[in-house]
Formats: structure tokens, sequence, C-alpha cells
């Protein structure tokens, strides 16, 4: 790779997180580290998947990156939003980012939304938080962007109250609201994970065609690997509060180099493979206050040696712009270890 | 389609002898939508108009849909937990319709549920043991000593310990109480299982567990499941055959392989369209990646 094109690269990154780190303080054991030195970029256009089980850390790591979580959290290292590191900006310059550079939609889009107004009424709210305008033009623009994610009578919709509204249309309204302000990231946690597969089709669909059209990086958070299969470029998978592999996603899917990936993709249901038995991954996800220096994959792992548990293991490279974190990643082959 | 053999070739090794475990005809349910002032019902909204469907003995039928297509409604009018407007019921046999309480509570020792979220289905305030016992003291006619040895058998066979006996529900993970509630479904020996979204709540490396043990248990018992799930993919690697719900109908009801290979109605291929590719090769309506090319 030359210095031009690696310069060129560089500038196209929209969101850069480098060694995240999240602490919380629990009753029982103290500060726990729920999130460990997690890094990942987006660049504009491209959609990141970060793809974990419940207990990965995930939804934290997106609620860190927004400055959402409560205060017994400790946050360190960097978040950088078109070079604005917001983990050292004041809450009240985090507030203009918030929105208007990075926008976030949750899971259950009913349970993001006020019931009490119309949606018209929140999106509108949001357009006038970031800009100066009157009601009318604010009004105005969420009648616009109701049009523009796809929601049918979008004038006589707007006065309608998210009771009123279906879940796929209430995550429109999500969408809708999440773009008013010309974001450049957006984060989607869960997006249509309460959706169903129609739905779900559209939404994705919906999103990717806002991405072509604004350019938007999107950090899409899910635990559905067929979500990921369809609408990323690349994926990160995380394990226990650590990112385990970051890939392309052909990459990922085709040449996986760690045996927990390997695993979740041996887990998606095959009618070939799994004409008798699914594969599956023995053990659970360790609790956090069991998360340990070494592989944290090692105790459910069919490959796991000694070296495994004999000290940190970082990411390494292995061919073209592939991380993994593994120690055993050349010498094993991931066929069908899952299948016990 | 490379699936068509191995679906079919799991249909052909079933023997489908006696009666089949469930047949239902007819079944109609409608709930109250609106009332007036006197609180009289003014509108009805039918959850399940006219379903028929039958499940035969050790055969997966699942009954697949999206969210408000009646496909839960459907699983508990199955076992009268709620009550028909119309249609006729029978399971293994027996006409359960019109039947009474004491007769209707034999039948369900024959025929039980596993319900989606273990958490609300297993009662918090009781220990594993008893959770798993529970469905003999209702039936009857098991000594203690009986009890005990079904209850550590089955806890055995579903992958638990003797020691989360004692525990309660908080105790234990998603996965594991989703073991306890099939082994307390299977304890009264039922020949059929209506599993309502059994592993929707589960994450993905425990959902293969939870699958591969009731299909294990199938085997071994010649279980017969009414599967109700809104998995395409998972239905297509586990179903014998597969019923498509919309709006309280059944729309189309086939063997799973044919279904999948050729949906005949409209809806249900608009369904199977939906299904997120497996492969990002396969994926459909963005491009197929030609990964960052870098320098």
């Amino acid at each position: 790779m030359t210095i031009t094109t690696e310069k060129a690269l560089e500038q196209d990154v929209v969101l850069k997180v480098d060694d995240l780190c999240v602490d919380f303080k629990t009753p029982d054991h103290g500060w726990t580290r729920i999130v460990d030195n997690v890094a990942f970029s987006v660049r504009k256009g491209e959609t990141l998947g970060l793809v974990g089980e419940s207990g990965s850390g995930k939804t934290v790591t997106s609620l860190a990156i927004m400055h959402l979580l409560a205060r017994n959290a400790r946050v360190s290292g960097s978040v950088v939003v078109n070079d604005r590191d917001l983990n050292a900006l004041p809450e009240k310059q985090l507030d203009e980012v918030r929105g208007s550079e990075v926008a976030m939609i949750f899971q259950e889009p009913r349970r993001s939304l006020n019931p009490a107004f119309t949606v018209g009424d929140q999106v509108a709210e949001a357009v006038r938080r970031h800009r100066k305008c009157s009601r009318k033009d604010a009004w105005a623009r969420a009648v616009e962007l109701f049009d523009r994610v796809g929601i049918p009578e979008p004038a006589k919709r707007a006065h309608a109250y998210p009771h009123e509204f279906s879940g796929g249309m209430c995550q429109r309204v999500m969408l809708a609201m999440a773009l008013s302000c010309d974001p450049d990231v957006l984060i989607a946690d869960e997006p249509t994970t309460a959706l169903d597969v129609t739905v779900q089709r559209q939404v994705l669909g919906l999103i990717h065609e806002l991405q072509l059209e604004l350019g938007l990086g999107v950090l899409l958070i899910t635990h559905d690997l067929s979500v990921v299969a369809e609408v990323c470029d690349r994926a990160a998978v995380m394990y226990a509060g650590r990112i385990v592999e970051d890939a392309p996603i052909l990459e990922l899917f085709d040449n996986p180099g760690h045996p927990y990936t390997a695993g979740l993709l041996h887990a998606m249901p095959d009618p070939v493979r799994h004409a008798e038995k699914m594969g599956v991954i023995p053990g659970r996800v360790p609790p956090p206050h069991e998360f340990v220096e070494s592989c944290r994959f090692a105790p459910r792992c069919p490959y796991a040696r000694e070296e495994c548990t004999s000290g940190y293991i970082p990411l390494s490279t292995v061919g073209t712009d592939h991380l993994v974190r593994c120690v055993r990643t050349d010498e094993i082959s991931l066929e069908d270890a899952f299948y016990a | 389609m490379p699936d068509t053999t191995a679906t079919a070739a799991r249909t052909d090794t079933r023997q489908n002898t006696g009666d089949p475990a469930l047949i239902i005809e007819g079944l109609t349910k409608s709930y109250p939508a609106r009332r007036n002032l006197i609180g009289r019902v003014t509108e009805t909204v039918d959850a399940v108009r006219g379903v028929s469907l039958e499940v035969r003995r050790g055969e997966t039928l699942a009954l697949v849909g999206e969210s408000g297509a009646g496909k839960s409604t459907v699983g508990r009018l199955a076992l009268r937990l709620i009550e028909p407007d119309a249609g006729t019921i029978k399971v293994l046999g027996e006409d359960i319709t019109a039947m009474g309480r004491s007769d209707l509570r034999k039948v369900r020792g024959r025929a039980t549920m596993i319900f989606q979220d273990p958490f609300k289905s297993l009662n918090p305030r009781a220990p594993i043991r008893y959770s798993i016992a529970e469905p003999m003291f209702s039936q009857g006619g098991y000594s203690a000593a009986d009890r005990d040895k079904r209850v550590a058998a089955l806890l055995d066979r579903v992958g638990l310990t003797a020691h989360h006996l004692d525990r309660y529900p908080y105790e234990m993970s998603g996965g594991q109480l989703q073991r306890v509630a099939i082994a307390r479904a299977l304890v009264t020996d039922p020949e059929i299982v209506v599993c309502d979204e059994p592993v929707a709540a589960l994450d993905m490396s425990i959902r293969s567990h939870v699958v591969n043990l009731l299909r294990e248990l199938q085997k071994e018992r010649n279980l017969a499941y009414l599967f109700i799930s809104h998995d395409m993919s998972l239905v297509r690697v586990i179903a014998d055959r597969i019923a498509v719900m919309k709006r309280g109908e059944i729309i189309e009801c086939n063997d799973a392989a044919t279904l999948f290979a050729d949906p005949t109605h409209e809806y249900s291929r608009t369904l199977l369209s939906a299904i997120p590719a497996a492969h990002p090769s396969l994926r459909t309506f963005r491009p197929a990646p030609a990964g960052r090319t870098v320098g």
C-alpha cells in the first residue's frame, strides 16, 4: 500500500474507535471491565457489522460511543467522529455531535418513541434541536423525511401517535428522526430484531438505500449472522468484551480465522449440513467478573491448547485486512469441530 | 435444491401408525375488538378463522407466519388452553372439543406444551425440582419414589445435573431454563408437544443445542411436534411439513421440501424470499461484495 492511498482511505473514515474500554461498578464484584480495548473504524458509505451474543458487550460499545451510559460506567479510549474525539468533548458540544453527526436507532422502535406525542412532533423536535428554524419549517421537514423513509401519506400520518403505527413503521419514524440532521454515521442497534422477516427486509433495504444516497457510514449491531451476510461490507465479531475477529464480509464467511466465528457460522441453520443435527458451541458465555486475561473462548473451544490460556493474545493480521485474536489460527482448520 | 433429498429421506423413515396425534377442523376464535357504552361487543376480530390441520405421530409440523397471524392462538386452542368458538379438536384419537375438566386434565398429560420464554413459563418461586415434577402431581398416579426417579432421569437427559434441582429460575440461564421447560413437558410421557417458539428467546450458540435436544427426544420417544415459529431458516431444517398462516387462516400446507422448492401461494413466496441470505454471495437487494480493495 502506498502512502497516498493510505491517506485517502484515512480521509474516508467517519467513525474511528480506538482502545475503547468500559468498566462498570457492580455491587458484588467492584469495577468490572465489560468492553476491553475495542477498536474499529467505519468508512463513508460502508456498513460494519458488530456481531456477538448477549453478554458480548456489543450494545455497551454502541452506547459508549454515544456517551449514553449511566454514571456507574467508566469509559476510556477514543471515539473519533470527523476528526473530533467525542471522549474529550464537554457535554455541551457532545450534544451538537449527537444527532447531527452520529445518530442512533434501537431495537424496539416503539419503546424509543414517546407514546404521548405524535410522530411528527417528535421528528420536528429533533430537527429544531439542531437547527434554528420555525415550528412550521420543522414540521415540513418532518413530513419530507417521512416521505423519504417510505411512510405512505406522510402529511397525514405525521399526526398519528406511535401506537397507531406497526413496528416496521415505528422503525421508519426512528430512521426519519435519525436522518433529520444529515448525520455522517448511523449506529443501528439490532434495528430489525423485533420485526417480522418481510418487514426486516424492507427496513434493511431502506437503510441501504439511504446509505447509498447520503454516503452514511453504518455501524450495524446484531446477533444475526444472516443479517450481516445480507447487508454488511465487513464485520467485527465480539466475544466476552473483546473483538476476536475483524474481516471483509466474504473473507469472514469463507475463511473464518477464529474458532468462535466458525462456531457461529456452523450454528446457522443449514438444510444440508443440519439434516440430522445442528452445529453447536459447547458451554456458555462467561459473566464479566469471570473474564480472564488470556483467551476467553478457550474453555468452550475444541481447539484449545495450553498456549491459549497462558497469556494475553493480541489481534494479529492474517491475509489482507483480516484480524484474528487466536494463537492457533494458522494451524487449525475449522471445518467440523462443532458437530460433537 | 440440495436439501430436498435430506428432508424427503427423513419423512420416509417415520412410521405413521395409528391415529394422527392431533387433528383440528374448522377451528375459529374471535376476540372482542370494540364495545359500546353498555359494554356490548360491537365489533370482533377473528384471530383464527376455520383452521384445519393434522399432525401425524412422530412428525414435526411447523406453523409459520408473521406476528399476529394467529400461530400461537392455534397452538393454545389445540390443547384447549383457550376455548374455540367453533370447530373440533381431536388429540390422539379422542375428541376433546367438549370434554369435561377432569378428562381434559388426563389428555394434557399426553399432550403438552413448551413456551417461548422459560422465565415467564416457569414459576419463579418454585425450585426446579418442583417445576419439573408438577405435571405428575396434577396427573396423579405417581409415587414419590417414581416422581424422583423420573425427574432425575429427565434432568440428566436434557443435559442438567442434580445440583440444578434446588435452584430457582433466576439462578439459571435462558438455555438451561428452556431445558427445564422441556423436561417438564416430557415428564408425563406425552405423545404430542406443542412448541410455541421454543428457541426464539435464546442466543444463537444456545439455540442449536436446544434444537438438537428437541430432535433427539423426538426420535427417542416418537414425539409429534406442532412447532410454532417465525424463523423460516430454522423451520427449513427441522420440519417435515409446514403450514403457512396469514391473518388467521392457513393459506398453504405442504411437505417442507416441496414448500421451499415450489411455494404455490403468493404470500408463501414473499415470506420465503424475505429470509436473509446464509452467505454474503447469496445476498439479494445489495450487490455481492467484492471485498475492500486496499492499495
